[in-house]
């Protein structure tokens, strides 16, 4: 009796507390995104573009924790009466001097000394000097640990070793990474459903640096921000059901997404991609079930975040896309990045400061890359210059507009 | 004793107390504390603020009537200010056989003395312009119409059908249009007039130079348009001839702070937040003495304040939404009305706030606030929610219910206007025309 | 009659497949109608000024809202007026204007001629100036009386500041603020070939004409064939008539009669719900405007189509603003693009167009009552009863209940109750058939998963989705006389009245004559007797014979 009482005094608080939230509309069963075509070709814009990052746990994959600083990692292989003193110096600037000091002395920087300016100068002077100091510090001419990471020495560099889980496709053919005509012998992951020779050197490098393993470094966050997109054209299967051969080509957008109020990219916008040959890349492939598997293809595109703008360049990339129930697109793509480029793309824009705020270790990440390279075999060193790489991917439809022959309207689509 | 302001001011920095609060001195008032040294009285303001789609009458009406009334479960977010406030239960909007004008003749009854013979059609004014025709002349503005929505078509205040005082319902320009480069401190220490403002008020007077050869032109029902137009013109030549003469201090006038740029709309939280900007700045502009009569539109009369994320409007859930079962009542409908009078003891509060002579800017108002139903989901117009603010300086009793059991709504409408000093003696037309006033609430 | 005929064996003769109005039965006559007292529209004074001064100027207050009268503003401005808030606002804007037409840039593009000095009045230079101004802003050469009053003001203004500049800049201040101006005032005269009648004069039938068909005040070329008697010969009038007619200026008339047809003052505070529909903000709104009065220029006057096709049109433009809600591609990144719909696309016509059913919807949701009630009211012509204030809710649907998935279900109660079906099944099939498209007019196949059915029955013909209801519009005859209704309307600025009907018919029959054309209907119109037919004395209302204009007034 009591229970029974307790629980209808519970709904009567219940809604007089509760501002009730009235019908909420329903998504999901309504918010099928349709095809975006134009003439028989389906268009897709890439919203996640970005690093695979399996559901991992720390300890599994970083048995000795995550990756050094490089300041902590400088400081570990500084002579052991030095160390002290160098602790001792904190914050970006200072901490970058060190190391250029150290190694370089003909940057005529003494350890711990700051180039101070002279104290009789005025605000604008100092100002200007502070913008100088600051160009050269980014200048990726100029000799420092990020930019010339080839001539420093990593200390303990700590990348990911196990053959467990990973995310990514299979690159290579190979179940368990032997060598082969193009291919550098390596370990591979299996995949969280089980699927077995993942190559994914790349998460080895990288997937002890915490800004790798979660959050931090939001890689494709410009997408939304309108500074790039990948676009994508699928053409309808020959046969004209669901499954089938496909042509699949992909783009670089010449046109900024929007968001709408809700903050999301729609579906259904029209953009147009950058008529650059080098940006377009063209294959085939096939789906079956649901899934788009392409053959492999070189594939560039333009990559533009803050000062970083790039073309990134891949070799061989294969794409696995599942065509989700609402119209968009899941999946991966897996590729080879030249191991000296990529990290052109990747670490050397960050600067010292970058770095160290990011916890990478340039000597180590680049040694790394080179190491741990499982591509582009070089017949007659046996050497491998290019490293797998493992992108997550969603895309929604949108309509690819083909460069535009006039700049004001009137022509007709496409 | 008799202290000049210029002495009071000569001690502050730069003369001007711009964004100083001065204090009342004793000796400007007279011995009681009531009027001002002078002999005037404090100036008395009537406003009217609405809300629509009201209430559920079982859950709002109470029973016992005097200060001892019952706080009923939808009178409860009036609990905080049920001191300055008088609830009037049960009076009647009387239709005299004329259909029941859905979100229409509730609310134009209660305005105008008699339910309208076509849906949104009188040609009767609201009471505000009654009064505001009888008391509004003297200040800069003849009146204010504010709405919490955003949209300046929800406006009551009416001089005819076609003839809508628009309501403002941007922060920023009611902000700019009264604190903006045409206002004058009324506690500034020097005052030069302008000269510029001379010249725009001596050539505005030439606007209205051919006013009897149009008149002679046109037929009747323009004339009474063209005759509006003058006015208008009129009024503001008044402004001007206002801002040539130094006005009287206003002891509790503080020149607020520019509202910032946001939203508008009828969005609940949106409209409850630039209500609360919009009362602000009211009140300081009653405190000024920019105006005497005022109008607050909280939600329009079929109430389109909508909860994020849901589909249906106040309006649509007061039809369509079924009574739970186990409270007997639209949980959702319901929950909006709540928001609604919890909007208006915001508003109580906003003008009880501002101290003015020995007590309140809202001591020295009367604020008449109403809906355009009782039970929206009938569009019943009997016992529509009445609900007054203010002690009216002192002429009416405040914190007590009346039950009106069934008489005239105009018999409010009629004691309003006595309050506010118009000489009639009836008001009304038609079932519901009137000569009692509700003597209950009479001091 | 005998000058009808000859007229249309010449035109006949020169195989013209124009017009051939003139010919066809005779135009009834008219009890005519009230004299007018307009209030500008914010439109018409934004255009005013831009005419008068240039695009540059810009005009900067608020206009406060006109109160529709038969379903139109422009019927609305004959019954409103100034308030003292909307006054305010006039003289902001006017000093504004005024101040930047007396900058020192921008001061000898607006005084043309020199004053003796200045620091001093000059009544001769302040007098040419404020009667070429005057002209053109009271639409009528200002009387010398009128004109002495101007002068005067800016002389005393101009010794009052020691400037004469400023002096004069307050004086064409004031021509911005006079009745004259803010009102379109109807002035009658002694009609000369009805000795006993009146007529309106010359002027107000400039006016007229200009607001019909450019939406605009009347030009400096208009005034002129005003002045020289030319609006009082047949001739003469045909030919301002139909030079309206060929200017690009026509596409602001049609669009300000549809913009006022169609409600879209609507959108000012339109707002939906951003999280049901994240897609639709301010620009869409406005570009969806943009995109239907741009899809009615394109086929009534830039295609001359029969105006009954707005209803079944796959032509359409698109920009790529609205590409997404439509889900169409849209290749130009700036602008306008025309795009037309393939036959198998469900949408097709004025209803399928997101500005019609953003409109008539709820912020989150749709309203098939809401636009059933538009298409009644706006299209045909049609008056819906007023709700009643006591329905019994007893019998209301539930909407938490599951099997209450579509609006077709939750109104269920609207068509079978009596009490509702009365009114109801005048509105819901119409608005029903248009569920496909959503609160914002994105098209969907389902609500809440249960499949929509869109088909519906208009007077007797049954469809089955939108495009059908298009076509039953299409057909149905309500549509065009609503339409040639609502412009005569929106001409006279008043209903028409009981007395007129034969007149009405006979409009109805030119407009069906002319192959449902627009232009060719405004051309009747702005040619008929009826346009500019004013009541008798005491007919209508009270029109003085005191409006009589002395000539040394001219």
């Amino acid at each position: 009796m009591t229970k029974l009482l307790f629980v209808t005094g519970a709904v009567v608080l219940a809604a007089s507390i509760c501002p009730p939230v009235g019908r909420a509309v329903a998504q999901g069963a309504d918010k099928v995104m349709p095809p975006a075509m134009v003439g028989h070709m389906r268009g897709y814009v890439f919203t996640r573009f970005m690093f695979a990052r399996p559901a991992t746990d720390l300890a599994t994959d970083c048995p000795q924790g995550l990756a050094m600083s490089l300041r902590d990692s400088f400081i570990a292989q500084l002579p052991p009466e030095d160390r002290p003193k160098a602790e001792q110096i904190k914050g970006f600037g200072p901490v970058g001097s060190m190391m250029l000091a150290t190694d370089h002395p003909e940057n005529g920087l003494k350890f711990e000394e700051r180039k101070e300016p002279p104290a009789n100068l005025s605000v604008a002077e100092r100002e200007a000097l502070f913008k100088d100091y600051i160009r050269h510090r980014r200048d990726p001419g100029r000799h420092t640990i990020c930019n010339n990471p080839a001539d420093y020495k990593g200390v303990g560099y700590r990348t990911i070793d196990h053959t467990g889980t990973g995310s990514g496709l299979n690159l290579d053919g190979t179940t368990d990474g032997h060598a082969t005509a193009t291919t550098c012998e390596h370990k591979k992951f299996t995949g969280a459903d089980g699927t077995p020779g993942i190559d994914d050197q790349f998460w080895r490098v990288a997937g002890c640096i915490a800004v790798y393993r979660s959050g931090g470094l939001d890689w494709d966050s410009s997408i939304r921000t309108g500074d790039w997109a990948v676009l994508m054209e699928l053409s309808t299967p020959k046969d004209g059901g669901p499954d089938g051969d496909v042509d699949v080509n992909f783009y670089s957008s010449k046109d900024s997404l929007t968001l709408d109020a809700a903050g999301k990219v729609p579906a259904g916008l029209s953009l147009e991609y950058i008529d650059d040959p080098q940006l377009i890349a063209k294959t085939h492939g096939r789906i079956e079930r649901g899934v788009l598997t392409t053959e492999p293809v070189d594939f560039t595109y333009k990559y533009d975040n803050q000062i970083v703008h790039e073309r990134w360049a891949f070799e061989g990339a294969r794409f696995r896309l599942q065509i989700e129930p609402d119209g968009g697109l899941k999946g991966q793509m897996g590729a080879y990045a030249d191991a000296e480029k990529f990290y052109n793309y990747t670490v050397k824009p960050q600067t010292i400061d970058g770095a160290n705020s990011n916890n990478i270790d340039c000597p180590g990440f680049y040694a790394a890359l080179h190491t741990l390279a499982d591509g582009h075999r070089d017949p007659k060193t046996g050497v491998c210059s290019a490293i797998s790489v493992a992108f997550d991917l969603q895309a929604i439809p949108a309509f690819i507009i083909h460069p535009q022959k006039t700049a004001d309207a009137g022509t007709r689509v496409p | 004793m008799t202290i000049t302001r210029r002495q009071v001011l000569r001690g502050t920095a730069g003369g001007l107390a711009a964004s100083v609060a001065l204090p009342l001195l004793d000796c400007m008032l007279n011995a009681n504390g009531t009027a001002l040294a002078s002999g005037a009285p404090m100036p008395l303001r009537f406003g009217t603020w609405f809300w629509g789609c009201g209430i559920n009458p079982g859950r709002w009406n109470p029973k016992a009537t005097g200060a001892d009334y019952e706080i009923t479960p939808e009178l409860k977010p009036i609990e905080r200010v049920r001191a300055h406030i008088t609830v009037l239960s049960k009076f009647d909007v009387l239709l005299d056989g004329k259909p029941n004008f859905v979100h229409s003749s509730g609310n134009l009854g209660i305005r105008t003395g008699q339910a309208p013979a076509q849906a949104d059609q009188s040609e009767l004014p609201t009471i505000d312009v009654l009064i505001s025709d009888a008391v509004g002349g003297a200040t800069r503005f003849r009146s204010l119409e504010l709405t919490a929505s955003g949209n300046p078509r929800h406006s009551y205040s009416r001089r005819s059908t076609s003839v809508i005082n628009p309501a403002e319902g941007s922060p920023v320009a009611f902000y700019t249009r009264l604190f903006g480069p045409d206002f004058k401190d009324p506690n500034a220490a020097d005052f030069k007039p302008d000269p510029a403002i001379m010249l725009r008020r001596s050539v505005l007077s030439s606007v209205s130079d051919d006013r009897a050869r149009l008149a002679a032109t046109v037929g009747a029902a323009d004339r009474a348009r063209l005759d509006e137009y003058f006015t208008s013109v009129r009024q503001l030549e008044q402004q001007l001839e206002l801002q040539l003469q130094k006005p009287p201090p206003a002891e509790a006038c503080v020149i607020p702070k520019k509202p910032g740029e946001g939203p508008v709309g009828q969005d609940i939280e949106v409209s409850t937040a630039n209500h609360k900007v919009l009362a602000g700045l009211l009140a300081m502009a009653l405190a000024c003495n920019q105006t005497k009569v005022f109008n607050m539109v909280f939600s329009d009369s079929a109430s389109s304040l909508t909860k994020a994320g849901t589909d249906k409007t106040h309006h649509t859930l007061t039809h369509e939404e079924l009574a739970d079962p186990q409270l007997d009542y639209q949980p959702q409908a319901t929950w909006f009305g709540a928001r609604s009078l919890d909007a208006w003891a915001d508003f109580v509060s906003i003008l009880a706030a501002v101290k003015e002579g020995d007590g309140t800017l809202l001591d020295n108002c009367l604020v008449l606030a109403h809906s355009d139903t009782s039970f929206a989901k009938t569009h019943d117009v009997l016992g529509i929610p009445i609900m007054l603010a203010g002690r009216a300086g002192g002429r009416i009793k405040t914190g007590i219910h009346v039950a009106g059991n069934g008489e005239p709504v105009s018999r409010v409408g009629l004691t309003l206007q006595q309050i506010m000093g118009l000489p009639i003696d009836r008001w009304g037309m038609g079932a519901m025309q009137t000569a009692k006033p509700v003597g209950e609430i009479l001091t | 009659m005998s000058r009808l005929l000859a007229s249309c064996r010449v035109l006949t003769a020169f195989g013209l497949a124009l017009s051939l109005s003139g010919c066809g039965p005779r135009e009834p006559d008219t009890s005519g109608q009230a004299p007018v007292v307009q209030r500008l529209t914010e439109k018409q004074y934004r255009q005013v000024i831009a005419d008068v001064f240039g695009d540059d100027i810009r005009v900067v207050g608020r206009f406060e809202p006109v109160v529709r009268k038969e379903g139109l503003i422009e019927v609305g401005t004959n019954a409103a007026t100034v308030t003292p808030a909307g006054f305010e606002q006039f003289d902001t804007m006017a000093r504004n204007i005024v101040s930047q037409l007396f900058a020192p840039d921008r001061r000898d593009r607006t005084v043309a001629c020199k004053p003796a000095a200045a620091s001093a009045p000059d009544d001769a230079c302040a007098g040419q100036v404020l009667a070429k101004y005057g002209r053109l802003l009271f639409r009528r050469p200002l009387s010398s009386d009128e004109l002495k009053a101007r002068v005067a003001v800016a002389h005393q203004a101009a010794t009052s500041s020691g400037s004469f500049y400023d002096g004069l800049q307050f004086a064409l201040a004031t021509e911005l603020e006079m009745p004259e101006f803010l009102f379109r005032i109807d002035t009658a005269e002694a009609d000369p070939d009805h000795p006993g009648k009146m007529r309106l004069d010359a002027y107000s039938k400039a006016s007229r004409l200009s607001f019909l068909l450019w939406n605009a005040a009347p030009d400096d070329q208009l005034l002129s064939a005003a002045e020289k008697g030319d609006l009082n010969s047949e001739r003469g009038l045909r030919q301002q008539v139909d030079r309206l007619l060929a200017s690009p200026r026509l596409e602001a008339g049609i669009r300000g009669f549809f913009t006022d047809m169609l409600a879209f003052d609507g959108f000012e505070n339109l707002a939906k719900d951003g999280m049901i529909y994240p897609a639709f903000n301010a620009t869409v709104a406005a570009d969806a405007q943009e995109q239907t009065l741009r899809t009615i220029v394109d086929l009534l006057v830039v295609r001359q189509g029969d105006y009954r096709d707005l209803f079944t049109t796959r032509r359409i433009f698109m920009d790529r603003v609205l590409g997404p809600i439509y889900y169409v591609p849209v290749a130009p990144k700036h602008g306008w693009v025309p795009y037309e719909f393939a036959e198998s696309d469900p949408r097709a016509g004025l209803l399928s167009e997101i500005s019609f059913t953003s409109l008539y919807a709820h912020p989150g949701q749709s309203s098939p009552t809401l636009r059933g009630k538009a298409v009644r009211e706006i299209f045909l012509c049609q008056k819906v009863p007023a709700p009643p204030a006591n329905v019994n809710f007893a019998v209301a649907q539930d909407t938490s209940n599951p099997d209450y998935k579509t609006a077709r279900a939750r109104l269920t109660a609207h068509r079978t109750n009596p009490t509702c079906a009365g009114c109801h099944r005048i509105m819901d099939p119409i608005g029903l058939a248009l569920e496909n498209f959503d609160g914002i007019g994105a098209f969907r196949m389902q609500e809440n998963g249960a499949p929509i059915d869109a088909s519906g029955e208009l007077d007797g013909a049954h469809f089955a989705n939108a495009k059908d209801l298009g076509k039953a519009i299409h057909d149905n005859p309500a549509a065009a006389s609503c339409l040639v209704d609502t412009l005569s309307k929106y001409a006279g600025g008043q209903a028409s009245v009981k007395g007129d009907r034969e007149w009405m018919q006979w409009l109805n029959g030119r407009f069906v004559a002319e192959r449902y054309r627009v232009p060719a209907l405004l051309r009747t119109l702005a040619l008929s007797n009826g346009f500019y037919a004013i009541a008798e004395p005491g007919k209508r209302t009270g029109l003085s014979t005191a409006a009589l204009r002395p000539e040394d007034q001219r």
